[in-house]
């Protein structure tokens, strides 16, 4: 095992000075949301697959294992990536009544990249992550772009745990059928499809918003979103589109 | 292939011609013309015996004789995927789908060892097998394919798939869903689900839905197939669903992930499945192919990143984890190149060359491959995708413009060309990668 250890010592010799100068510091849309603050490299944990067979629905889990003071909690949490026409991804607002930070989407990427997870708790601290992914069309596989597809929400599904016992954290997953046009594609004739987008997933207990996710262009076709609650009663999921429209599960 | 006397010029020729544009090979063919080839020029080490180490053991023996090749396989007749849904649809039989190793052996030179690799030890470069031996190794060349990945979908294990077969891995598993073919009674349903990518030959579950259909047309023409899939989209889509309307009208019905298809739990006895949103289906024969991950002694040997695969060097396929020993075939990271048969056959070769290269000292040349995949909508309408690869920027591209896809608007006659190309290039890939059965 000399040898590798060898190799792996040299490497981070060669890795190091560039990761110092080269992260999230050149990235201006992190940037501006960071701004002088210093953010606690670890906790949060970003998972991705490495490499990505199809750009259009890349898996993407996003959890807080980091440490929190006394009455803080973590509020606010962006998904970024560097090199998509529009770097934001997916963002959520987070209530006190989430008992874990674990959360699952499926993202749009549009070439190999970084992408980023940045959390920010009550007290103003920010926690960073970040995971590199490559994206290829795999051999034998083929992109479905459907331009006909209905540009209205359709469908919305909410799968709650299959017991779910009150003050047991379980996941619960929501997904509503809607394209999610970016307005960065065109059309066969060469002229741009308009931009039309589900805005946001809002879901509340007893009318009291405890959990949304805000959804952009870089948010998969049929926004798909996975999440712990502990108690499952008098729930209330509503996704908004640009249009206003609403629809309620 | 008729070159049995293997010498020196005829094997150089062959070589070159199978290798294409990998032809490295004038400096060791010119030691190895010294005649020195009685003292062993190094000792390879090939673990798995399938499209990618076959392939690697014959052609590190065809590029130099002097090397000692030893390929631990402990199947001695090898199923290949490709076709095995041929077999399921009962056009075929099992046997016509295994290879055995007598050519490997007696004609180039392999031994061949039918032995479990159970370890690896890349520091002191050893094998451990389950009949107790160790083989010494300078270069190992791991050829694992696939493990399921049990438990991924709640309820799937390996007891579990002797009921709800994947059948994706060829031989007693393709018997027991032919079996359950058999068994159902007209109008009942045969339910495959089919994961996220990656996984091992993207195009196959559609083909064997298609080749299903083509059995249950003739014999039980009231039942249904459903597909649950992982994915929103899958390969040469277009030109599976219009191929399933012509032949199979409404017979085969497909469950997109945006639509409920992924299947998060299985039970087997009941044949039943459940999706992430909570629809269940029963059918009378249930395929469960589940999310896999590199053959276990990748991990063994420490070549595994955090994804479950085997990142390599494109240019060598060396691991870029642990030296001297390099893989092939589906467990590897090569994407954009699928994990095929073909594919790994073409890396073998590959790595071959660069072991050979790398025991000869100097420096082997980028590879550009190629990869068809062929599927049968039925035995007598085949459609095609093919691309061609190189390296750039040490990662594997698809070269824009070259290969492409079966025309939307074909005629039946070249469908038909096409099913019979498909045979051909299994007749040929299985001749370049096990020999003709002596």
């Amino acid at each position: 095992m000399r040898l590798v250890v060898l190799y792996t010592f040299l490497l981070s010799l060669l890795v190091m000075p560039l990761q110092v100068f080269a992260d999230w510091q050149r990235f201006a849309a992190l940037k501006e949301k960071i701004q002088d603050m210093t953010p606690i490299e670890s906790g949060l944990e970003l998972s991705l697959p490495l490499v990505a067979d199809d750009g259009s629905a890349v898996p993407l889990k996003v959890v807080f294992k980091g440490r929190l003071a006394e009455d803080e909690q973590i509020t606010r949490l962006w998904i970024l990536a560097d090199k998509n026409p529009n770097p934001d991804v997916i963002d959520f607002e987070i209530s006190e009544h989430i008992p874990r930070i674990e959360l699952s989407t499926r993202i749009r990427l549009g070439e190999s990249q970084t992408v980023y997870a940045l959390a920010q708790s009550n007290q103003g601290n920010l926690w960073l992550a970040q995971q590199e992914v490559r994206v290829t069309v795999s051999g034998c596989l083929m992109s479905g772009d459907d331009t006909t597809a209905e540009k209205v929400m359709s469908q919305p599904r909410v799968a709650l745990p299959r017991n779910p016992i009150t003050g047991e954290a379980a996941e619960l997953r929501t997904m509503i059928n809607h394209p999610m046009e970016t307005g960065f594609r065109e059309d066969d004739q060469g002229n741009l499809i308009p931009q039309q987008l589900v805005e946001s997933l809002q879901v509340t207990r007893a009318n009291q918003p405890i959990f949304s996710a805000n959804f952009h262009t870089g948010t998969s076709a049929n926004p798909f979103v996975a999440f712990f609650l502990d108690q499952f009663d008098d729930l209330t999921f509503t996704w908004t589109d640009q249009q206003g429209q609403q629809l309620s599960e | 292939m008729s070159d049995q006397k293997n010498t020196f010029s005829s094997s150089r020729r062959q070589l070159l011609k199978g290798l294409g544009l990998v032809s490295i090979f004038p400096a060791i063919s010119a030691c190895a013309a010294t005649g020195t080839s009685k003292a062993s020029a190094g000792r390879v080490v090939v673990i798995g015996g399938g499209f990618g180490g076959a392939t690697a053991a014959k052609y590190i023996k065809r590029g130099n004789p002097a090397i000692d090749v030893t390929l631990v396989e402990p199947n001695k007749t090898f199923y290949t995927c490709p076709f095995s849904n041929l077999v399921l649809a009962g056009e075929r039989q099992l046997d016509s789908i295994g290879h055995n190793y007598d050519e490997l052996q007696q004609v180039y030179g392999v031994k061949v060892v039918h032995a479990l690799a159970q370890d690896i030890d890349p520091v002191a470069k050893r094998v451990s097998l389950s009949d107790g031996q160790t083989l010494q190794y300078d270069k190992l060349l791991l050829s694992p394919g696939i493990d399921m990945r049990w438990n991924a979908i709640e309820g799937y294990d390996e007891a579990a798939a002797e009921l709800a077969p994947h059948a994706w891995k060829a031989g007693p598993q393709t018997l027991i869903l032919r079996q359950q073919l058999e068994a159902m009674e007209d109008g009942d349903t045969f339910i495959m689900s089919v994961p996220g990518n990656p996984f091992r030959c993207p195009p196959g579950p559609y083909e064997r839905a298609s080749l299903v259909a083509h059995y249950l047309k003739q014999h039980k023409p009231r039942s249904k197939i459903l597909i649950l899939d992982g994915k929103d989209n899958f390969s040469k889509q277009g030109l599976f669903t219009a191929g399933w309307q012509a032949h199979y009208g409404d017979m085969i019905e497909w469950v997109s992930l945006s639509n409920d298809g992924r299947v998060v739990r299985v039970d087997a006895a009941r044949k039943e499945v459940e999706t992430e949103f909570g629809t269940r289906h029963q059918g009378a024969a249930l395929n469960i192919i589940p999310p896999q991950k590199a053959g276990f002694i990748a991990d063994r040997a420490g070549v595994t990143d955090q994804s479950g695969w085997v990142p390599v060097n494109p240019v060598t396929f060396e691991s870029t984890q642990v030296k001297d020993i390099y893989v092939v075939g589906d467990a590897t990271v090569a994407a954009p190149m699928p994990k095929s048969g073909f594919a790994a056959n073409a890396q073998g070769k590959v790595a071959a060359s660069a072991i050979v290269a790398s025991f000869a000292g100097i420096t082997p040349l980028d590879p550009v491959w190629a990869n068809t995949c062929y599927s049968l909508i039925n035995p007598d309408y085949g459609i095609s995708v093919a691309d061609v690869y190189r390296v750039q920027d040490n990662q594997i591209i698809s070269v824009e413009g070259a290969g492409g896809l079966s025309a939307a608007d074909a005629s039946d006659n070249i469908r038909r060309s096409e099913a019979a190309y498909a045979v051909g290039w299994y007749n040929a890939i299985s001749q370049d990668t096990w020999g003709t059965k002596l």
